[in-house]
């Protein structure tokens, strides 16, 4: 292939930097704040179980009593599914906090968000938590 | 060029985002750059197809697939392609290199991050929960639908209710055998493509490599629109004394439809008696 000039070059380069610059930036995503390897354009579909499908979000109000799980509103289902595969800490904090916006009354809340981890013997799952966080 | 931009618009126009109103106002305009050339010779409509395709991708975030990000970077490439001289070589240039980032990035996730796709868990895992690789396990894993309905029964159980794993399923012996078969397949296939398309004096077996890719990975894998992109990339890097490897492309996009809309597999298996 001949070399092109570098005007010409430089046109060619945009969208495979923007491509290369955006996937490193999920890979530091999955590192640093759980987003779904499967999401964010870092091209890790197909590459492991940890999955929308296979991860969760749940709520626990916290009581001296000990802990009962609360069930999202229907409305919520969209913030929750964001939550799950993007489990940033502001998106933990908008999701209480449009629960209690939905539930008025509502105690101390944990959100957590799961993964599943299959056993490479005999594919057990198991649950391995990606973040939580405690509002008051 | 003329080819790689209509083929390029007719993928834009086939596959689409899943919002009607994302995905009406890109068809508009894929339909008239088809049915009109100049239009689609024009960078203007590129850049207007490239904020068609690019907005979904904030919209949506963080739901949108990787295929959504490859069909932005393709818009992109063409229009900075038709905005000045050599316009061809320069899309050339791009579509190689994307081609190569993806391969790069999709075996840097495989081999390198994931914690369970090397020694074969991940295949196991979704040729029994994932409805498009079933056909495979019946095919090849020894697996039944019974098999299948059972370990969906226990990981829909694991995952909604909170309690433990119910027990008693048996993965079928030829699952793990077919799984690591898919591991080494894939593993080998993509860092070789990664390789071809990132390395420069790889040029002859690029074509080879990623219409093979084409022809096997998507028979199972119905990921219409990801194999659409990758068929269109592979014809607009394609050097202008490759006729044989442009027709193939062609040849190959029109298989991974045909892939798709006849249940191959599954007339397979009823043929061998295994439904």
């Amino acid at each position: 292939m001949h070399r092109l000039p570098p005007p010409v070059a430089r046109r060619a380069l945009v969208a495979p930097l923007l491509l290369f610059g955006l996937a490193l930036a999920q890979v530091a995503g999955f590192a640093t704040f759980g987003l779904s390897p499967w999401k964010g354009g870092g091209f890790g579909m197909f590459s492991t179980n940890d999955h929308g499908g296979f991860r969760g979000v749940r709520v626990l109000e916290l009581s001296s009593g000990g802990e009962r799980r609360v069930a999202l509103p229907q409305s919520l289902e969209r913030l929750e599914r964001h939550v799950r595969e993007a489990p940033r800490r502001s998106n933990l904090e908008r999701l209480t906090a449009e629960l209690r916006r939905a539930t008025p009354g509502l105690g101390p809340l944990r959100v957590e968000v799961w993964r599943t981890q299959f056993s490479a013997a005999d594919l057990t799952p198991e649950r391995v938590l990606v973040a939580s966080l405690e509002s008051r | 060029m003329e080819l790689v931009l209509r083929v390029c618009l007719l993928v834009l126009l086939l596959d689409v985002p899943w919002f009607w109103f994302q995905r009406v106002p890109l068809q508009l305009v894929c339909g008239l750059g088809l049915l009109w050339p100049a239009f689609a010779r024009d960078a203007r409509s590129w850049a207007l197809l490239t904020v068609l395709t690019g907005w979904p991708l904030f919209w949506n975030w963080p739901f949108s697939d990787n295929h959504d990000y490859l069909r932005a970077f393709l818009a992109l490439s063409v229009t900075l392609a038709l905005t000045g001289a050599e316009s061809q070589r320069a899309l050339r240039m791009s579509a190689r290199l994307l081609i190569g980032g993806t391969f790069f990035f999709a075996s840097l996730w495989k081999v390198v991050l994931s914690p369970d796709w090397l020694d074969g868990t991940f295949f196991r895992v979704t040729l029994l929960s994932d409805p498009r690789f079933h056909d495979l396990a019946v095919l090849f894993g020894g697996a039944s639908w019974g098999t299948l309905d059972a370990f969906d029964s226990a990981v829909t159980a694991f995952l909604s209710t909170g309690s433990g794993w119910p027990g008693g399923f048996v993965e079928p012996p030829g699952l793990r055998p077919l799984a690591l078969a898919l591991t080494a397949f894939t593993a080998l296939i993509e860092t070789s493509i990664a390789t071809a398309f990132l390395w420069p004096r790889l040029g002859r077996v690029r074509n080879v490599l990623l219409i093979a890719f084409g022809a096997t990975t998507f028979a199972f894998a119905t990921v219409r629109g990801f194999g659409f992109l990758l068929m269109a990339l592979g014809l607009a890097q394609c050097e202008d004394d490759e006729r044989r490897a442009r027709i193939a492309y062609i040849a190959t996009l029109f298989l991974i439809e045909a892939y798709r809309s006849v249940p191959w597999s599954r007339m397979l298996i009823d043929g061998l008696g295994l439904s």
